[in-house]
């Protein structure tokens, strides 16, 4: 195993006026060295907070709770100083985000931008020249025509893509061993989305960096993501890798995810699933599974009692009732218990 | 920027032009008028006629403005109708002085209330901001005339450590006694003008903070004094600099009520007595001055946003055809 980071029980809540709204709730999940691990769920599931809590960017009043432990190279990253924090951030680990408009400061420039992150964790004593000369052999490397003159740009003054790539350069300007996407194509349109993900994938291959890709967007996690980790209220319900997840999938949010996307090869009479219901009131999450309002199978046991993980080897991981010997399985479209590949 | 600066001129062209014409119909419209300094009761009724017409004033109103404006546009700003001498040496003589002061408490001013704002923005409902922002609304609420004496009386009066009014001692010119004497009316003027200052960068650094960019610069490691410093203080600029353009013209023009509490012999002063002797002629090229530094004050201002924010230059390019 050559595992990078170790995300240990993990609990993040965000105390307001309407109570405390537990937005990750005790998840434990790795990340392999140089691999993609895709973080999937809809809105509000976890996914942000959890990448935040990786970069100490938790802010009140969100607080990390007592037990939570996310080890990185030997280190619970959770017990740094600040001092600790600003040099592990920008330089082991880096954050691309969702709208690189807002993301970008829109008075300075882009060239400035970029070398900001070097400059903040410049060990080597590069001078000015030296540090510009590197982001703009960044931004040649991400595919930015004419990339002199577009340090001197404005954020405005560049279209979406170029912005995005922009944000890419500066996050991999320090040769970062994590990287953290936070849905970085969702503003994007999707010729461009294919062209920055291809981009991702071949900067990956080319710097050997970790990715963690948050994403509701299942496409780009089939296409670039190595394992899969399917949140949903601020717990995992399943994970695995990217064949298992797709293939075999044990949990019926997963299977029903899967099945929520339009796909070319199906019968054009079938209809798409979709998923009734919304997700649960995170101030008062259930009791049992918190899928089980809106589970088409759910029983008697789901709103009693959260379901023990499951462990189906190689790292396939699935959180149901259903895996359960006593469930009733008739009537459900997937493989529930056992053994994958039978 | 050419077309956008000659568009400005005509503006700046217009307004001067209501201006004098609104502030003449008011000195008309105030009761009494310069006569009275001339005219004793023992005087007949002729004599009196004869004092009023040497004054012009038994013009109507009309007449009267256009026989200044007249001048005016000629760069002849008229003779003073108490002193009997030109107006504009007489103003230009107190400039240096008025600008002295002013100048140097809105450095003061700026120097301390952006630093303050940001700082009580960063730590925002602390007991550090609460300080601060005490302590604006302290300098807001204290009327500067109340707060002048104050210092008078603790500082003059008490502790023998500053002189209480006027520019230099007496038969003394030296830096340093000018300095002692500037301390005492730059505070007065530094605490009233900074409250409202510290308040805008407050709101604004708080408002630049939740912005996603800084959370983007966080993550590259950047300390939180280079995001308040390199990052968020740009960004807080914009308000700033409106309020220092409309500052511009007391730059120049002064203050009625911290002149005349500190004896200080600038501009305000002079303009104040020239209003109580309804001087028209002092008191119109006054206006015309400090009507003329405000508006120049905002276009100065209107500039300097494009070098705050990039997008606005680009926006007033392409609003003139570039």
């Amino acid at each position: 195993m050559n595992t990078l980071v170790e995300i240990k029980n993990l609990s993040v809540s965000y105390f307001t006026y309407a109570g405390e709204v537990q937005s990750v709730r005790d998840i434990s999940f790795s990340i392999e060295k140089g691999k993609t691990t895709a973080l999937v769920g809809e809105s509000g599931c976890g996914k942000s907070v959890t990448s935040k809590s990786l970069m100490g960017l938790i802010e009140k009043p969100g607080v990390i709770k007592e037990g939570s432990q996310i080890i990185y190279n030997g280190k619970n990253i959770l017990d740094f100083n600040p001092k600790e924090w600003n040099a592990f951030r920008g330089k082991e680990c880096s954050m691309i985000f969702q709208d690189a408009l807002v993301s970008l400061n829109p008075t300075m420039m882009v060239g400035k931008q970029i070398m900001e992150n070097l400059e903040n964790h410049n060990e080597e004593g590069l001078s000015k020249g030296e540090l510009r000369k590197k982001a703009k052999e960044m931004l040649d490397m991400v595919g930015i025509p004419d990339a002199e003159s577009c340090l001197n740009k404005y954020p405005h003054e560049l279209s979406g893509g170029m912005r995005q790539r922009v944000m890419i350069a500066t996050a991999l300007i320090t040769h970062p061993t994590l990287l953290i996407a936070d849905e970085p194509t969702t503003a994007l349109d999707v010729t461009i989305q294919a062209q920055i993900l291809e981009l991702m994938k071949d900067l990956q291959k080319k710097l050997g960096m970790a990715i963690i890709m948050i994403t509701h967007d299942l496409g780009v996690v089939a296409d670039i993501c190595d394992d899969i980790v399917v949140m949903y209220a601020g717990k995992i319900v399943e994970k695995g890798s990217n064949e298992d997840i797709f293939y075999h999938p044990r949990h019926p949010y997963t299977w029903a995810l899967m099945n929520s996307v339009p796909r070319l090869d199906l019968d054009s009479k079938e209809e798409l699933v979709t998923i009734e219901g919304t997700i649960p009131d995170m101030i008062h999450p259930p009791k049992g599974c918190a899928f089980c309002s809106r589970c088409p199978y759910a029983m008697n046991i789901c709103a009693e009692q959260t379901p023990e993980v499951l462990d189906l080897g190689n790292g396939h991981e699935v959180s149901c009732w259903l895996t359960d010997p006593r469930a009733d399985v008739s009537g459900v479209p997937f493989q529930t218990g056992g053994v994958d590949h039978e | 920027m050419l077309k956008y600066c000659l568009k400005k001129a005509g503006q700046v062209a217009i307004v001067m032009l209501l201006i004098s014409f609104f502030s003449f119909a008011i000195i008309d419209l105030a009761p009494g008028d310069i006569s009275s300094m001339y005219i004793t009761e023992d005087m007949t009724e002729e004599e009196k006629a004869i004092v009023i017409e040497k004054l012009g004033l038994d013009k109507s109103m009309p007449e009267q403005y256009l026989a200044w404006l007249g001048e005016a546009l000629k760069g002849n700003f008229g003779v003073s109708l108490s002193y009997k001498t030109p107006v504009m040496p007489m103003l230009t003589k107190r400039l240096p002085s008025t600008i002295l002061l002013m100048g140097t408490s809105l450095a003061v001013s700026l120097a301390l209330s952006i630093p303050l704002g940001l700082i009580a923005g960063y730590k925002k409902n602390t007991w550090i901001d609460n300080a601060i922002s005490g302590f604006a609304y302290f300098g807001m609420s204290i009327p500067s005339f109340y707060f002048g004496m104050l210092m008078i009386i603790l500082f003059t009066a008490t502790l023998h450590l500053l002189p209480s009014s006027g520019m230099h001692s007496v038969g003394v010119n030296t830096p340093i006694d000018t300095l002692m004497h500037m301390i005492m009316p730059v505070m007065t003027m530094a605490l009233s003008s900074m409250a409202s200052k510290v308040r805008y960068v407050r709101a604004n650094t708080i408002g630049q903070l939740s912005e996603e960019y800084v959370l983007a610069a966080k993550a590259k490691g950047t300390s939180p004094v280079k995001i308040l410093f390199k990052h968020v203080l740009k960004n807080t600029l914009l308000p700033i600099i409106t309020i220092v353009g409309m500052n511009m013209a007391s730059l120049v023009c002064g203050s009625f009520i911290i002149e005349s509490v500190f004896g200080w012999p600038g501009i305000g002063s002079f303009a104040m007595e020239a209003i109580g002797k309804r001087d028209y002629t002092i008191i119109m090229a006054y206006i015309m001055l400090s009507g003329f530094i405000l508006v120049m004050g905002n276009f100065v201002a209107d500039i300097l946003y494009s070098f705050a924010d990039p997008r606005i230059k680009r926006g007033i390019d392409v609003a003139n055809g570039k």
